[in-house]
Order: structure tokens, then sequence, then C-alpha cells
């Protein structure tokens, strides 16, 4: 990875709320405990500032409505995990990359330090085998998050 | 309002930019650790008192919709509660109190970096190498710190004061010279914490650790601080070590 970031990619199963919850839109905005009951789903601390800023370049909502937030502080930005819809992500990937740029420029206008933040995101796309989703964790320096975008591709695609 | 600081009458922005670059040039002449302690406690209460008169102009520009000169006056508090922490630092170091210190210069760099997200210029790029040079030359070096995670409401914006996720403000961005917040959060549950070399707040610091001989000891002095428990050894403890998990700093940012 480039900047020393650090990509993880794993196969998960969500909760059946998630799948049943899950609106027809192209981007979802997950809680960061989605295993859990949806009566105790937290967000990131990050989501609702996120959820504003994005909203004026991209359609996007929260799997439900935010009742408590989960704040982690061993990265500079815990972004919101970020879940692509069904197909999305092949159909259209022009839309991964506008919202690499939105997350990056998010975090660049916001962040508040004397240093080059480092962030943590998560991107999920939707297996098309029932209720697996791929994620793709990027933890490392903001500028190694805009180059992500084609090892995300690989990964929904299988390839590697 | 004093009149020493702003002259009788109107006050011209002109008027107003002089008095803080006089007024800032004074109390960084306070900013040495040699200086009078009684002289740095009252400059301490002259910034807090010009402080009142600086958010003063900000309300009047907000109001008229000059958020350009709002923004700069909130710069200059900034700036001005940067020096007041570091004065505050040095009156800590002297009295022994070093972990307060410690906190005060970590608000000083955390005011900095919100003064730079308004102007950037050679006197804020000054104190900040200065800051950091006094990192360096006084206190330990820092690799380790706590890092909590834990859950909380969302609360309310310090910007309109409505449920935040009721408005459109952004945390981190600055709006008419004050700076986008959730506040009034309750905390809900504590996570986990983590050790960690890069915190997201560097006031979470590792303050004893337990040495082989069964001494606590403070990182700051390296004094002996007690005994760990005699019996670890027998449940094959490796060490010990106290530290600050999470703060609820609330620094002046409205």
């Amino acid at each position: 990875m480039n900047d020393e970031g650090r990509l993880t990619v794993e196969v998960e199963s969500f909760g059946v709320a998630v799948g049943e919850l899950m609106a027809d839109r192209a981007i979802t905005i997950l809680p960061s405990n989605t295993k859990e009951a949806a009566s105790e789903y937290m967000y990131s601390s990050t989501s609702m500032s996120f959820q504003k800023y994005a909203r004026k370049h991209l359609a996007l909502d929260y799997l439900t409505k935010p009742e408590r937030l989960y704040t982690q502080k061993s990265v500079d930005v815990f972004l919101p995990a970020i879940l692509f819809g069904l197909g999305q992500v092949i159909e259209n990937p022009d839309l991964v990359k506008l919202l690499l740029e939105v997350t990056f420029n998010y975090v660049k206008e916001t962040f508040v330090g004397d240093k080059a933040p480092t962030v943590k995101a998560t991107f999920v796309s939707k297996e098309t085998e029932k209720e697996k989703y791929l994620s793709v964790t990027y933890e490392g320096p903001l500028e190694g998050l805009k180059n992500i975008a084609p090892a995300f591709f690989k990964a929904i695609k299988h390839e590697d | 309002m004093k009149t020493e600081w702003f002259g009788e009458g109107k006050y011209s922005r002109k008027d107003v930019i002089d008095s803080y670059n006089d007024f800032i040039d004074s109390a960084n002449s306070l900013n040495l650790l040699v200086r009078s302690t009684r002289l740095q406690k009252e400059k301490i209460s002259d910034i807090d008192e010009y402080i009142k008169c600086i958010k003063n102009f900000k309300r009047q520009a907000a109001s008229k919709g000059d958020e350009q000169f709002a923004n700069l006056l909130f710069h200059f508090q900034c700036m001005l509660r940067c020096v007041q922490s570091s004065i505050e630092m040095w009156l800590h170091l002297k009295d022994e109190e070093y972990q307060r210190a410690w906190c005060c210069l970590v608000d000083a760099q955390e005011y900095k970096d919100v003064a730079l997200k308004i102007e950037d210029h050679d006197g804020i790029r000054r104190i900040e190498d200065f800051l950091g040079k006094v990192r360096d030359a006084i206190f330990p070096p820092w690799t380790h710190y706590n890092s909590a995670a834990f859950s909380s409401t969302i609360g309310q914006c310090s910007i309109c004061g409505e449920p935040f996720g009721d408005c459109d403000h952004i945390e981190g961005l600055i709006y008419s010279g004050r700076l986008c917040r959730r506040v009034s959060i309750q905390f809900l549950e504590g996570h986990h914490s983590a050790i960690v070399s890069n915190p997201r707040d560097r006031r979470c610091i590792i303050t004893e650790i337990s040495k082989d001989d069964g001494n606590m000891i403070d990182i700051f002095t390296l004094e002996r601080t007690g005994d760990v428990d005699v019996h670890d050894e027998e449940n094959e403890v490796l060490g010990h070590m106290k530290g600050i998990l999470l703060t609820t700093v609330s620094l002046d940012f409205d």
C-alpha cells in the first residue's frame, strides 16, 4: 500500500437486520457494530458531520436513525463505514472515486491538527451470495486514501 | 472595555488589529520560564479580560454579517488562548505540577492548530516552533499514549444549540468566528482502551510504570511513588502502569 497505509479485505456476515434495513440506495452509512441488534446500533462519531458534508455531493443516508455514537481515539479521524448497494460499484465505478474524493476533502477541511491526519475508513460491498459482504478497510495517512480505488475494485471482483 | 487597549470612542478595524498586535507582543514577552510569576499571573487575568473585548467585537462583526472579520477575531482569540496556556504551563512547571503543565502545552498546541485553520503567518509558525522545542526540551519523549473507545449520546450543536442531527453545521468548520463541535454529550459506555503511538488526545499519557525492583516510578520525575503488589511475580504479572485514559477538556472555541 502506498503512503504506508494498511489495507484489509474481509468477507463478513452482518446481522440479518442490515439486509432487511438496507434501502434501495447507492450509498448507506453503516453503524460501527453491524453484528449487533438494530436497537443497539452505534455510529462512528464522525458519521453525522460526514453525512452533512457528503450529502451536498452524493445521495446517502444512514442505515437507521443514529441514536448513539462511537468514539475511537486511536486514529485522528475514524470515518463511518460505507456500504455500496448491490452491483453499484461494478455498474458505476465513478461512484467509488467520487466518494473517496468527497471523503478526502471532508477530512482535509474539518481536521484540526498540526500534522497530516491518519484515517480509518471501511468500504463495504454486498456480495451476490446471500447476506455476505466484502469489506475493505484502509488505515493510514489521509493521502493514501485517494489511492485505494483500484485495490477496492480488485477485491470486489475477487481478482486476487 | 479598557481604554488603555482600544482608546476611547469608536474603534475601527485597524484600531482593533493594532491593539491586538501590541497586546499579544506584551503577552509573548512573558512566555518564558524565568519571567516573574506575579507578572505572568497578571497577564493570564488580562488575557481573559482582553478576550471578553475580542468576543464583543466578534459578536458585532457576526451580527453585521462580516464573517471574514469575525473569523479574524476568532484567530486572535485562539492565539491569545495559546499564549495564555503556554504561560500557565510555565507556572505549573514552577510549582512542579508536571502533568498539568503537559496538559497546558497540549492546550496551547490545540489553540494554535485552530488558529491555523483561519490564518497562516510567520508569527504563528514561530509559536508552533517554540512549543515544539519546549515539548522536546522540557518533557519526556512520549512514545506511547492511551486511547479510549466509548459510546455517547449525539449531543447538541455548539453553533446553534439544536440537536446535532437536526442542523446543517459540521464539526471542525468555523462559522462566524466559532468552531463547530458537538456539546452536552453524555458518556454512555466505555468499550476498550489501547496503547498507541499516534493518539487523538496527547493528554492521555502514561504517568507511572513499575520497574523490575518492584517500585512504581513517576514518568516525569523518575521518583519512586510506591511499591507494586509483592504477589504479582507469583501471578506472572509482567508490569504495572498508571495513566490517563480519557479527558473532557473544554477549550474556548466560542
